[in-house]
């Protein structure tokens, strides 16, 4: 379960989360979508207390799994020694280390070093850390970014697989096709402001209604 | 949890070159100022050694330690574990434990010095345990500064600089003055002034206070900065 | 989240203060072989006995070689006793202080000072501060007065000696003048040659009178002390000790026993090392006098071994029951009377040693010697509990290097050690690309 109510943040007096309410229940895939700019990654940030809100709440109904926008580990570590350590982090028993490398399919480099991984491996790691323990909230900041099309697939897989086990699941994303994919709602964010709240629809609806969306908060 | 951050941060640093090249340079240039202490002084003694490497280790620390911090902050990877949310206190000690372990290995080889002293003349061993325990509880105080600088800033070169200068303060806070008093604030203070009863052959309590004081302090000092990053 | 920064913050604060007092709180554990890093006994036990304030100030320039050490020998007093404050200051920078201490600019050193008093000491070292911290605590100098005039010995080296403890020593020739001075806080009657005469009764008066005496009598002088010391049932035997037991000597002469055993409760041999005799005589004690002479004590000091005997005719170095004395003899006692008159107390103090050899320039760095005649005058003085003078100098410890082993020793250190730090490296990264 995830609530946001109200929650407002300014940088230097400049406001860029405005007033953002929404849920997300249990099972659920939501979708935060938005131009570059428009507040998601903060309002991630504000919702895991990586930053403190200037107004207004947010609440996380269990511990999160969390993955950046910009995933990074240690470079010095193997795959499997990071997950442990994340494990080790979360009070998670060894066993779930084992379970993640299969659900985001990083088995086969689990003895690999973080620092000689591709980006899309890489990713793939962070999709590992932030499954670990079958969490009950995941916030995922672009998790298919960096990844070819058949990971891209697995990705999404993954996270309607996390939902279906009962998580509740944020996804920022900008891109509208896997928005439609995956997300069961989205809320469109523009300028911080959540503009809109509805069922993605089919891809070219959701891009005409953003495109909307987008021109009608930008003209108020 | 803080032994899981200990042997992460210990496979970390010594996975990278930074460590052994510190290794190397300190124990390179340790060994030249040494040896020429030995051939000047004719005597079988280590107590000229001390001053030295604790010299050494303010340079030493802050590298070692400058990256603790500051690049899980430039990296991201600080924000993740704050997420999950672990508590600053476990990451704070597990780092300065594993700058410091780290340190007593880059020390350790002096104790060559010490093996030369005793094969070839008749040294007291007095000195050199005190020696070497002063120069150990002065790393831990330096790696809690070093911690601490680390914790303030997401620039590696920038913690490094801060904590150099910081312990470089500290260290000739009580030289060249013309006066020099009993109970004064500024001997009280002076790194150097606590390192010297050790380097002597003796273990006055109160420097074994001075120096787990400001290993804590920092410390407490550096889980108050992480924590206030979530205050920004 | 407030609530936690506000309790790391109150705990951080509680550290810092905790640490503050913690680390003003000195206990000084000295790993030294030669517990050089501590204040001897001695020095202990005049700042223990301080009741008065004390400020230390050392003249000495910052570039000056020994200005750390210096600092922290004032340290340890400082630590040791709160009375003592001090400070090292510049002379250049303070003109004005070093001329209201009355110290030579040229020269520098150290001023003690107690208010309007002040005792200059000659160096920052062990001996010389507590030797002016004594003087400054008596709050005048004591002066021994060293009898001449009858054939005593050369005793240069002891009066030096007591110079350097603080005391004021006059010479005092009764052969020139029978009367032993008023300025006189204790006498040494060093080894007569020749009988006293008139000086004998000046002696035994002065002693009578609230005197302090120290009577080291030379076995092989016939010098009659009787009228000096038979009023404190005190007397000499005469002739040589001869020691039996061959450790219990030195270079074999049996004639030079080596006392180890002591009185183990009086102040001038308590803790006392072995001291050595190069001919002595016996002390007698007459224990009997103590029922007769109100306020009177006798005390054994020291005894030869049971092996020992007291020749009474050196020349036939043969024991005969009849007429030597079987060992253990008694070579060193003294005696203290104590009486109120009504208006002051007085207290007479006599120490009688049978030998005046073990003082005399030869043999006074002999052994534990030096601490016995020290012990000695100080307990007369009444500073009861003198321990050892000499500080706890560090050894000498030479390093026995040779070009090569110095080449050796550069190479490992500044070779060999760093090029393993190396060489690890390598390999952990060359490790890391393979995998």
């Amino acid at each position: 379960m995830i609530v946001l109510d109200g929650l407002c943040r300014s940088f230097g007096g400049r406001p860029v989360v405005r007033n953002v309410s929404f849920s997300v229940g249990p099972g659920e895939v939501v979708g935060c979508l938005g131009p570059n700019g428009a507040g998601k990654t903060t309002t991630m940030r504000l919702l895991l207390g990586l930053l403190r809100p200037s107004g207004g709440s947010a609440c996380l109904g269990g511990p999160a799994g969390y993955l950046p926008e910009v995933f990074a580990a240690y470079d010095g570590l193997s795959v499997r020694a990071y997950l442990r350590f994340v494990a080790r982090m979360k009070r998670l028993p060894a066993a779930t280390v084992e379970r993640a490398l299969d659900a985001a399919q990083v088995r086969e480099i689990a003895d690999r070093p973080v620092g000689r991984l591709s980006k899309g491996q890489r990713q793939r790691v962070g999709l590992a850390q932030a499954v670990l323990g079958e969490p009950p909230v995941l916030v995922l900041d672009e998790p298919t970014i960096g990844l070819d099309p058949a990971q891209v697939v697995e990705a999404r897989a993954l996270v309607r697989a996390s939902a279906d086990a009962g998580a509740a699941v944020l996804v920022s994303t900008h891109l509208l096709a896997e928005a439609a994919a995956m997300c069961d709602r989205v809320v469109v964010l523009v300028g911080g402001a959540v503009v809109a709240e509805e069922r993605p629809g089919d891809a070219a609806d959701l891009e005409a209604r953003f495109l909307r969306l987008v021109a009608t908060a930008e003209l108020t | 949890m803080t032994l899981a951050v200990l042997r992460k941060e210990l496979a970390v640093l010594w996975s990278s070159s930074l460590p052994y090249v510190v290794g190397a340079a300190f124990q390179a240039v340790l060994g030249v100022l040494a040896v020429n202490q030995l051939e000047v002084r004719g005597q079988a003694v280590i107590q000229p050694l001390f001053p030295i490497a604790g010299f050494l280790l303010l340079f030493t620390l802050p590298v070692l330690t400058m990256r603790s911090f500051a690049e899980e902050a430039r990296t991201g990877t600080l924000d993740l574990l704050l997420a999950i949310p672990v508590a600053p206190r476990p990451l704070v000690v597990g780092k300065w434990l594993a700058a410091w372990l780290s340190s007593l290995v880059v020390l350790a080889p002096a104790a060559l010095v010490a093996g030369l002293l005793a094969m070839w003349g008749d040294p007291d061993p007095g000195p050199a345990v005190s020696g070497f325990l002063g120069l150990s509880l002065l790393a831990a105080a330096l790696a809690g500064v070093g911690v601490l600088a680390s914790a303030c800033t997401s620039s590696q070169p920038v913690a490094a600089m801060a904590g150099v200068f910081a312990v470089l303060v500290l260290w000739f806070a009580h030289a060249g003055t013309a006066t020099v008093e009993a109970g004064g604030l500024v001997a009280a203070l002076s790194l150097s002034e606590r390192l010297r009863t050790f380097a002597g052959g003796a273990i006055d309590t109160a420097d074994v206070a001075y120096f787990a004081t400001v290993a804590a302090a920092c410390l407490g000092a550096a889980a108050l900065a992480v924590d206030l990053r979530r205050w920004r | 989240m407030t609530v936690r920064l506000v309790r790391t913050a109150a705990l951080l604060a509680l550290v810092v203060a905790v640490g503050a007092v913690l680390s003003s709180r000195h206990q000084l554990h000295d790993l030294t072989a030669e517990r050089s890093l501590t204040l001897t006994g001695h020095t202990k036990a005049v700042l223990d006995d301080l009741d008065i304030d004390v400020e230390v100030t050392a003249f000495l320039r910052p570039d000056e070689p020994g200005r750390v050490e210096a600092s922290a020998l004032l340290d340890r007093y400082g630590k040791e006793s709160r009375r003592v404050e001090w400070k090292v200051i510049d002379p250049a920078d303070a003109p004005g202080e070093v001329a209201r201490l009355g110290v030579d600019p040229a020269v520098g050193g150290v001023a003690l000072s107690a208010g309007d008093e002040v005792e200059l000491a000659p160096a920052v070292t062990e001996q010389d501060l507590t030797a002016a911290l004594a003087r400054l605590a008596r709050g005048r100098d004591a002066e021994i007065c060293v009898t001449a005039g009858h054939g005593e010995p050369t005793l240069d080296r002891a009066t030096a000696l007591l110079e350097r403890d603080g005391y004021r020593i006059r010479v005092l020739d009764l052969l020139a003048r029978v009367e032993v001075p008023g300025t006189c806080t204790a006498v040494v009657l060093a080894g007569s040659a020749t009988p006293l005469g008139d000086a004998a009764d000046a002696l035994a008066s002065w002693t009578a009178d609230d005197g302090k005496l120290l009577v080291l009598a030379d076995p092989l002088a016939a010098v009659d002390l009787s009228a000096i010391l038979e009023p404190y049932g005190l007397g000499l035997q005469r002739g040589v000790v001869f020691e039996g037991d061959p450790a219990g000597v030195v270079s074999g002469d049996v004639t030079s026993p080596i006392v180890r055993t002591y009185s183990s409760g009086h102040p001038i041999v308590r803790r006392l090392a072995p001291t050595y005799f190069p001919g002595v005589q016996g002390v007698s004690v007459d224990d009997s006098v103590e029922q007769r002479v109100a306020g009177l004590t006798v005390s054994r000091l020291a005894d030869t071994s049971a092996s020992s005997y007291l020749e009474t005719a050196p020349l036939e170095a043969r024991f005969d029951p009849a007429e030597d004395l079987q060992g253990p003899v008694t070579v060193v006692a003294a005696a203290d009377r104590t009486r109120n008159d009504g208006t002051r107390i007085q207290r007479t103090r006599v120490v009688v040693v049978g030998d005046v050899d073990f003082a005399t320039d030869a043999f006074l760095t002999e052994a534990a010697n030096a601490d016995l005649l020290l012990r000695a005058v100080g307990w007369l003085v009444l500073e009861d509990d003198l321990l050892t003078l000499s500080a706890n100098l560090p050894a000498d410890r030479p390093l026995r290097l040779t070009d090569a082993r110095i080449t050796y020793a550069r190479v490992l250190t500044a070779g060999v050690v760093p090029a393993v730090f190396l060489l690890a490296g390598a390999t952990v990264w060359a490790a890391r690309r393979r995998r």
